[in-house]
């Protein structure tokens, strides 16, 4: 019994290190998003709030800034659920971890699911853990906390944060994002459905701008439904 | 009335804001528990469970992808040397510092800031 409960601390305490440069890049994000709340007239309660009961930064940004331009709740809410409908494949892609465990383990390892968890994957089959549910909730606890702390001190650091682009901190997330892919390579079967996400995606991005954050989506799926149904031999 | 316009004006925005907090949380999170929901009655073997397994690689590869298309050579470079150094040195901690660092100083050598 003790063996399972230091077997489950380890795990978890494994998965809030490896999640580590997910974190100090989310960080970075949820402090420009605090200080962006700040001053599009947020209280600080309710910056706060947003990022502990949405957990999704892109979201967050789009839903604020449609609010802030006076597009009303109904459209900064559609607007966002438009780029958290990944959330959807973002589970589903984390079936090893959350699926066969009790209900409450499911929806509390769901509600932390992010892209940071997507890219937790790839040290995950590295460790062997793609089973484990203390993993992820260790990777997934750690960078909520951290999100909603980084949120409650751009928003009391307000304007005094330097220009993020002059010191490449925006990229921070892209980087981390990036530095998850080689390890998401299972060998050369990959290589076609890859293809066809990123190609999907750079055509939407290309020929229908305005639709880029759908482009998320349909990258992901078109590739998916590749590996599905080409042919097999 | 001037005096009762002011607040009421800040209710409205202040409801506003509540209300895109707790239908974006509520959204969000049935959003999750969908895809738990959905992929529990997909077959574990099959094409479904083909395109399951290819999802979270053809998810990172979609994400970069929407994050990079907004980038000019710049961060196109960068993107590329970063990727380079996560093949070889399999740390993402290492590659993220290096990605942000050489940004930084291309930007300011290019002058794009």
């Amino acid at each position: 019994m003790s063996d399972t409960k230091t077997k489950n601390t380890s795990e978890f305490l494994c998965g809030a290190r490896d999640m580590l440069p997910m974190t100090v890049a989310a960080a970075i994000y949820g402090m420009a998003f605090g200080l962006l709340a700040i001053q599009a007239d947020f209280s600080f309660g309710q910056s706060i709030s947003m990022s502990a009961m949405i957990f999704g930064g892109s979201s967050q940004l789009i839903a604020l800034d449609r609010l802030s331009i006076g597009a009303g709740s109904f459209a900064a809410i559609v607007a966002g659920i438009a780029l958290n409908t990944r959330f959807l494949l973002v589970t589903a892609a984390m079936k090893n971890s959350l699926l066969g465990r009790p209900w409450w383990q499911t929806a509390l390892g769901a509600a932390l699911a992010t892209d940071a968890s997507v890219a937790l994957m790839q040290t995950s089959k590295r460790r062997q853990l793609e089973h484990s549910f203390w993993y992820f909730f260790g990777g997934g606890f750690s960078l909520y906390i951290v999100w909603i702390l980084v949120t409650a001190i751009g928003a009391i650091l307000g304007g005094q944060i330097p220009n993020p682009p002059a010191f490449g901190l925006d990229f921070a997330i892209i980087a981390v994002f990036i530095a998850a892919i080689p390890g998401l390579w299972r060998g050369i079967m990959d290589l076609a459905p890859w293809v066809v996400s990123g190609g999907t995606v750079a055509l939407i991005a290309v020929f229908v701008p305005e639709y880029t954050s759908w482009g998320l989506i349909l990258g992901a799926v078109f590739g998916a439904a590749f590996a599905a149904f080409r042919n097999e031999h | 009335m001037l005096y009762l316009g002011l607040p009421s004006q800040h209710f409205a925005m202040n409801t506003e804001i509540w209300i895109t907090i707790l239908g974006l949380a509520i959204a969000s999170f049935g959003m999750r528990l969908a895809g738990v929901i959905f992929v529990s009655r997909l077959p574990q073997s099959g094409p479904l469970a083909r395109a399951l397994d290819a999802l979270p690689g053809c998810l990172m590869v979609s994400l970069v992808m929407v994050m990079m298309m907004k980038g000019g050579f710049t961060e196109w470079f960068v993107g590329i040397c970063v990727l380079l150094s996560a093949i070889v040195m399999k740390n993402a901690t290492v590659s993220m510092f290096l990605g942000v660092g050489l940004i930084a100083l291309l930007r300011h050598v290019l002058g794009g800031i």
